[in-house]
Formats: structure tokens, sequence, C-alpha cells
């Protein structure tokens, strides 16, 4: 990170206009209403802040890793891992830490120190730490789902567009998950549970505790983990060396 | 004199056709990214509908069905105007796939310019479909008479030049640095922010609005979807139209020299 400190220096100017352009449509949604979903503006910017907190750490552990593995597969680079005394799986995906992506949770600090400052009453401290530790979990899950998408490519060539896709549904954890109602809401909450990835820790870090959220989150986290060893347990022994 | 216009516009009529093809071949890649504006539109939806019950329907000067018709209007806006160039640019000249067009009896820029745009009319014509029928059905459509048709075509292809022109400079910047892209994500960054992708323009506080109307952002996407629901062609939607072509052609003179000037950096090899 201190060898490539422009890198470093351009992370932080990416991640703040980013972050920047949401909490500034946070800003102008609460010029126009009192409360978003039940939430107050603090409280919907601590959701922003828990959302690319997940977003931050899996950029710098995993997320380029996984993304890019459809590609190692094509150019043969598998076969040069295979035959690593270590575990495929851990040495594919986290191949590479990311530090320079370190600008992204400084800049999420920020956030979350802006969201905070603007509730009206303040959070304990144990509340606040259980709701990161929470994070775990949604870690888990999306970590989960990426492998998933990344282990088709076993079967089918090209996987980078559900990439994109996974990434476009991750944006509904941005916001609330009551403000997503009906069929939808549902199946963002118990199907691909991208509703409860940043607002379930959030509950835990300002609201009051409800353990059922927090048991679904947890336990369909631990669900798509099962399933995704599953997939490139069955996705591995499809694979036929390129060298 | 007349026979070289006339091999030149072939020429570029069938890159503008090349372009079209480009965007065919790779249509799975497109209908799986309009899945991507399928997610973007469904939280628009429930963001706003969530806001707006809480103001007894509207938001600032909109209500909820003309702000979903403007998000609708930037599904169909972004399909046209977004682009890859600058990607495109840095490719070219790092991977030295440069050489070859300097090679060939084409114009560089224009030919880019031509291919991109067939390839985005593609995607416009698919994109005007189904979110067209979306606005019309369930967002009681756009006020459509015959003098608006003119300035609708200008302020969107003003509003693509734009952002044409400042992503292929942003891409030209490789000819003097090493590693551009991530300066092109943080244009995409300021995109967002300042050209009313994510929030109208006019919902913003005055001082900011103030300040954000001056830069040439808020012509790329916030100006031609004015001019989409206008109710009439007021003194604003001609004057913005001045201002959003004067834009056009400052970027592109300005494109147009920084492309003469990288030329004369760039170091072909194996020409």
């Amino acid at each position: 990170m201190l060898i490539y400190r422009a890198n470093f220096l351009i992370s932080l100017v990416l991640m703040s206009m980013w972050v920047g352009a949401y909490a500034i449509l946070v800003e102008v949604i609460f010029t126009y209403t009192k409360t978003l979903a039940g939430w107050s503006k603090g409280e919907v910017i601590v959701i922003l802040a828990f959302y690319y907190l997940i977003q931050n750490i899996s950029d710098i552990f995993f997320k380029d890793n996984i993304e890019s593995f459809g590609q190692a597969v094509r150019r043969g680079e598998l076969d040069f891992r295979i035959t690593k005394p270590v575990s495929l799986r851990m040495l594919s995906f986290f191949w590479e830490i990311r530090f320079d992506q370190l600008a992204g949770v400084i800049v999420t600090g920020i956030l979350f120190w802006y969201g905070i400052s603007h509730l009206s009453y303040t959070p304990k401290m144990i509340h606040i730490a259980a709701g990161l530790a929470v994070t775990v979990a949604s870690l888990i899950f999306y970590y989960s789902l990426l492998v998933i998408i990344a282990s088709l490519t076993f079967w089918v060539e090209k996987t980078d567009t559900f990439n994109v896709l996974i990434f476009n549904m991750s944006q509904l954890s941005r916001y609330p998950r009551a403000m997503y109602t009906d069929i939808f809401g549902k199946f963002l909450t118990f199907v691909i549970p991208m509703g409860l990835m940043a607002s379930v820790p959030a509950e835990i870090a300002l609201k009051t505790v409800d353990y059922s959220w927090l048991a679904i989150l947890v336990g369909l986290s631990a669900l798509f983990y099962i399933i995704s060893r599953v997939v490139w347990y069955y996705g591995i022994q499809r694979y036929t060396s390129a060298n | 004199m007349k026979n070289s216009l006339l091999a030149n516009s072939k020429k570029y009529l069938r890159i503008f056709r090349l372009g079209w093809l480009d965007a065919v071949e790779y249509r799975t890649d497109f209908f799986m990214s309009v899945f991507g504006w399928g997610i973007r539109m469904a939280i628009a939806t429930f963001l706003w509908k969530a806001v707006s019950n809480g103001q007894n329907g509207s938001i600032g000067s909109y209500s909820y069905q003309s702000i979903m018709s403007y998000f609708l209007l930037v599904q169909i806006l972004s399909s046209f105007v977004f682009s890859q160039i600058g990607f495109t640019i840095v490719e070219d000249v790092n991977k030295g796939e440069f050489n070859q067009y300097l090679l060939k009896p084409i114009a560089y820029l224009p030919f880019r310019f031509l291919f991109d745009l067939s390839r985005n009319t593609f995607r416009t014509l698919i994109g005007t479909v189904i979110f067209g029928t979306i606005i019309a059905v369930f967002y009681g459509g756009i006020p459509i008479f015959a003098s608006k048709i003119p300035f609708v075509f200008a302020s969107v292809i003003g509003g693509y030049m734009i952002n044409f022109c400042i992503l292929s400079m942003l891409g030209m910047s490789s000819f003097w640095l090493e590693n551009t892209r991530r300066i092109i994500f943080i244009y995409f960054g300021m995109l967002t922010i300042f050209s009313g992708m994510i929030v109208p323009l006019n919902l913003f506080p005055p001082l900011f609005l103030n300040i954000i109307s001056r830069l040439p952002f808020g012509y790329i996407f916030f100006y031609p979807i004015q001019v989409l629901q206008a109710t009439s062609i007021t003194p604003e939607i001609i004057s913005g139209l001045m201002i959003q072509w004067a834009y056009a052609i400052g970027l592109y003179s300005l494109a147009y020299l920084m492309f003469r000037r990288g030329v004369r950096r760039f170091e072909g090899v194996g020409i």
C-alpha cells in the first residue's frame, strides 16, 4: 500500500465519489421526507455504511479474485494453482489481497461517523460492535453467492454478466429492507437475502434486536455456504487441464 | 471531390453497420444487462414510492408518476449515452492496437464515434420498446408533439456527444499516463452525482443546483429528460440546447486537439 501510494490515493478519491453520490442521494431524499420506511436520515446512512463496509472487505479479500476465476480457468492458470499443497479454493479466491482498497474502509468510517452524528440518540458501543460482528454472516453469504457464480464457469464458458448481475443485486441492500414490500420483499429476504445483508447488522447496531432476523441471516448464510461448497465440488470434478 | 465524398460516406456507413452487427452479436450480454436495468428500476420504484408515501404522493415538483417516468427515461438514455470508448482507447493505446488505425484510411475518432453510436442505437431501440411501454402503460406516457421532436433528437445526441468527448479525452490521456482506467471510474462517479442519473437535479437545494447547472454533466441526462418530459418548448429549453451544443462542440474540438498531440507522442511497435 505504501509502495503504491498513487493507487491508494486514487482508490480514496474513487471511493469518496461513489460513497458521496449515495450520501448526497440520501441527503436529497431527506429534504423531502422525515423517514424512509421507518428509518431516520442518520439510520439510513448507517445502513449505507454497513453496505459499503461489506463491499470494502469483499473488495480487499476476495471479490476481484472470485470474479476473475473464470478467466483463470479459461487461460489454464488453474493448473498452476492445483499443484500447490494448499486448498485450491482458498488459493484461488484469496489469491491477491488488495490493500489499496483499504482506502474504502477509511471513507466508510467517515460515513459511519456522519450517520451516527445525525442520530437523535447515542447508540451503545456494545450494539455497534454486535452489528459489526454480524457483518461476518453477511460477508459469508456474499462470498458464497460469488463462489456459486464463479463455479458455474465449469459448466458455462463466461460468467462475467452474472457477476454484473450480482453486483446490481447487491445494491438492493443499500436501503432499509422494510422499503421492499410484497413478493419482491419476500424474495430479497428468504430466497436471495440481499435485503438482509446490510439492514440486519444496522438494526442490531441501532434498533431493538430482533433475533429471528438474525437467525434468518445466519441460517441462510450457512445454507449458501454449503451450496457453494457443493457446487464447487461438482464443478472441479468437471475441470479438464488446459495444459 | 464528389466521388471522394461518396466513398467516405460509404466507408463510414459500413462502420456504422459493423457497430450494429457487433451489438447484435453480443446480444446475450445486452439482455443480461436488461436484468441489471430491471434491478435498478426496482430500487427506484421502492425508494421513491417510500419517499412519496411520506409526502402525500409528491416529491418536490415531481409526482410519483413523473419521477418514475424520469428514471425510466434515464434507463433508455443510458443505453444510448453509456459508452466504453474511454476503456477502448486505453486498450488500443496500451496494447498497440492503435497501430492498425494509423495505417488504415480512416480517421480514428470518427471511426470510434460511429462504431459506438451504432452499437448503442441497437440497445436504445430495445430499451425504448421495453421502458417506453412501461412509461406509456403505468406512468401516463410523455407529452409528444411535432415541434418537440427536433429538440428531443438534438438534446439526446448532444448528451451523447458530451459524454463521448469527455470519455475519449480521458481515454486519450493514456498517450501520456500509464494507467488511466481508474480516472475513468472517477468520472463515472462524478457522472452519477452531477448528471441527474440517481436524482433529478432540480431536487437539489438551490445553491448546489446553481453550481452543478454550470457543469456539462447535467446536459448528458438531466437536460434531455427535461426536454422529453416538457409539455411545451420554453425559452429555457432553447437556451439549454444552445449551451449543450456549445459544450459538445467545445469538447469535440478539445478531444480533436488532444488526439493530434497524443498521436505525436505515440510510439508504435512492429508497424
